[in-house]
């Protein structure tokens, strides 16, 4: 949950390969999935959401944005045996908007992210495998506009964690992890609401799977979470301290198709009453082929709260304090030629809360294009 | 002792790995049917097409009575053709029925390996045991490898045993050149194979990767987080595609379309090795006569 749990795993990461693991390894430097993304959007968003993190407001309801993007990932593989592998993947991206619709003004709104993500896996005997994982990623943004038009704001943000995931027992497995993460919202000289947001958290997961190319999982785990900026309301006990419990499904099937279906409840409980809420959520991933060469991709996420006590402040922390969320997007896509995947992407997103009737939607339309140079 | 008594060989007194040994003969004996089940195909496919040659051979030059002749020999020889055919299945069902008994009892032997491992007296016994599970777990996973692809698979390395003789004639020759040339359509027919599972594999791999694009652009800049909502944390682009995994671990979609493209640069080189043996046949016979 400190700092320095997460430089310690992260340590032992990059220490492990080096001769922490007994084995013959051979090195095997190789660049995989390369993929270079262009995409254009529209966008449209609506909503009478005001957030604590956003102190530029407009009066506008309805706001509006074209979108252009450009982005790379890839996975960098140091080695590849059958023992052990050691992989960093990484993702970084550009996205300009210019938005139109508000009240005060029009804003251009430039977001920059990336990530690296280190993953050390490690044979253990014959009873599974133990993987190393670490991740950092970043965030920054400029000319941030106001509601409705929601971007998250800058951060960084270091985790890292450790799993073990045995081999089949009768059929079943076995797997469990733990992770910290450690969150900086890049709080600017007039916005310290932005502090907010600021994290350490630390969780552990545990889970059985069964089944061969159809799998249920069914997992459970807790987090503790501590935000150091929040308040509790609480002179004992000043700085908001959350615990989370979280039990759920999921069923995969890979096959002609590919489908995970999953469902999970979540109990959050804190030092203060405010942020105390159950929450159930349902996630669904499709991938099916279609005629002509096209495929169908839809993903889904839609979950609904319930608070333990009644609140009358409107100023809501983004990530947390509504009474539900969906988010959908739908993708038909093509390849175009060996290397190049076309795609045309519907994307939906609505919030309400119960208090005040407040909302947000989003909802848009993109053209993508994946070309991945080194496809043969 | 769970073990012993969920197996039925244990508990007549045989043990798992004697079970073992005799299944991987079985195995092996049930492989040797079905390649010669084969083989014997190969050769009644060729007596077939050769009477169905001479049909066509015979309407060209108008010739009724070869015709008649033509016709009932290539009657005669399709019953031979539909019963080997037949054997052919059958023995492959066989084949894979030794296979699937094998990879039983090979599961069960490690599940008591595992317990044995457990109950191991010292470091170096556990070692020695652990050492044997691996070989089974290697086996176990190329026994379920082959089971997945059964595609019938050529040693690229041997080429038909079929030579010249001396005393050949022109007809025997001839013989030889249609047999080494039937041989190039077996080759022909396992490329066409290889070329479908290509395929196969390769829209599976375009479709896996839309889908890592679609949850890997949605989680690029945030936008599964809500200004509201339980944070679930970003889309795993790669978490049921994941074959990173190690220990025996499976081949990826892209090593698997590797291998198979490999394989299918050796057949062609094969199939143009045979012909060109064809080819000396044929020239050999002009030279004979």
């Amino acid at each position: 949950m400190r700092v320095s749990c997460v430089r310690v795993l992260l340590l032992t990461f990059a220490v492990a390969p080096l001769g922490g693991w007994p084995g013959s390894a051979e090195a095997q430097v190789r660049l995989r999935d390369f993929v270079v993304t262009l995409g254009g959007s529209a966008e449209s968003y609506s909503g009478n959401f005001s957030a604590v993190t956003l102190p530029v407001v407009d009066s506008t309801e309805h706001a509006s944005a074209a979108v252009g993007e450009v982005a790379i990932r890839g996975t960098i593989t140091l080695l590849r045996t059958q023992e052990r592998s050691l992989q960093i993947s990484f993702d970084g991206g550009m996205r300009q908007a210019a938005a139109f619709g508000f009240e005060v003004r029009d804003y251009a709104p430039r977001e920059f992210v990336g990530s690296l993500s280190p993953q050390f896996t490690a044979a253990l005997g014959s009873w599974g495998s133990l993987s190393l994982r670490g991740r950092y990623r970043g965030r920054s943004l400029e000319d941030r506009p106001p509601m409705p038009l929601f971007l998250q704001p800058g951060y960084s943000m270091l985790q890292g964690g450790v799993g073990v995931v045995t081999r089949s027992f009768d059929g079943i497995s076995f797997d469990a992890q733990l992770d910290v993460e450690e969150a900086d919202y890049r709080a600017l000289e007039l916005v310290p609401q932005l502090d907010l947001l600021d994290r350490k958290s630390a969780g552990v997961e545990a889970g059985i799977r069964w089944g061969t190319s159809s799998t249920i999982r069914v997992y459970g785990g807790a987090r503790w979470a501590e935000y150091p900026k929040q308040g509790s309301f609480d002179p004992d006990d000043p700085f908001r301290r959350d615990r989370t419990a979280r039990v759920g499904v999921e069923w995969t099937y890979v096959g002609d198709l590919f489908v995970q279906v999953g469902v999970d409840g979540t109990m959050n409980r804190s030092n203060g009453d405010r942020p105390e809420y159950d929450a159930v959520s349902g996630r669904a991933v499709l991938t099916a082929p279609l005629p002509a060469g096209f495929s169908l991709n839809a993903f889904a996420v839609l979950t609904t709260k319930s608070y333990l006590h009644e609140t009358d402040d409107a100023r809501l922390v983004p990530g947390e304090e509504a009474d539900n969320a969906s988010i959908a997007y739908l993708q038909v896509g093509r390849s175009l030629a060996s290397n190049l995947d076309g795609a045309v992407r519907l994307g939906w997103t609505r919030a309400e809360t119960n208090f005040g009737q407040a909302y947000y939607e989003r909802f848009g339309v993109s053209v993508r294009a994946n070309y991945r140079p080194l496809r043969r | 002792m769970i073990v012993a008594a969920l197996v039925p060989g244990v508990a007549q007194g045989q043990s798992l790995e004697e079970q073992v040994i005799q299944r991987r003969l079985e195995l092996q004996q049930a492989e040797l049917e079905y390649q010669a089940a084969r083989a014997a195909f190969t050769v009644v496919d060729r007596q077939f097409s050769t009477a169905l040659n001479a049909v066509r051979e015979a309407r060209r030059s108008g010739d009724d009575e070869a015709l008649e002749l033509a016709h009932a020999q290539a009657q005669a020889r399709s019953g031979p053709l539909s019963a080997q055919e037949r054997r052919v299945e059958e023995v492959r069902q066989r084949f894979a029925d030794a296979r699937r008994a094998l990879i039983d009892v090979l599961t069960q032997h490690l599940q008591q390996l595992v317990i044995e491992m457990g109950a191991a007296p010292t470091d170096l016994r556990r070692r020695e045991i652990d050492a044997i599970y691996r070989d089974r777990l290697a086996e176990l996973s190329r026994l379920e490898s082959d089971e997945e692809q059964s595609t019938f698979r050529i040693d690229v390395a041997l080429l038909p045993d079929i030579g010249f003789d001396p005393r050949d004639g022109p007809e025997e020759l001839e013989t030889k050149a249609e047999l080494v040339e039937a041989y190039a359509a077996v080759v022909d027919t396992v490329i066409q194979e290889v070329d479908r599972r290509v395929g196969t594999l390769d829209e599976r791999l375009r479709n896996e990767r839309q889908r890592g694009d679609l949850l890997a652009a949605v989680g690029r800049f945030d936008d599964t987080n809500l200004p509201v909502g339980v944070a679930t944390g970003p889309p795993q682009a790669d978490a049921a595609a994941d074959s990173t995994g190690v220990g025996n671990r499976p081949l990826t979609l892209e090593e698997q379309i590797e291998e198979l493209t490999s394989y299918r640069a050796q057949l062609v080189a094969y199939r143009e090795q045979i012909l060109i043996k064809a080819r000396t046949f044929r020239l050999r016979i002009r030279s004979v006569v």
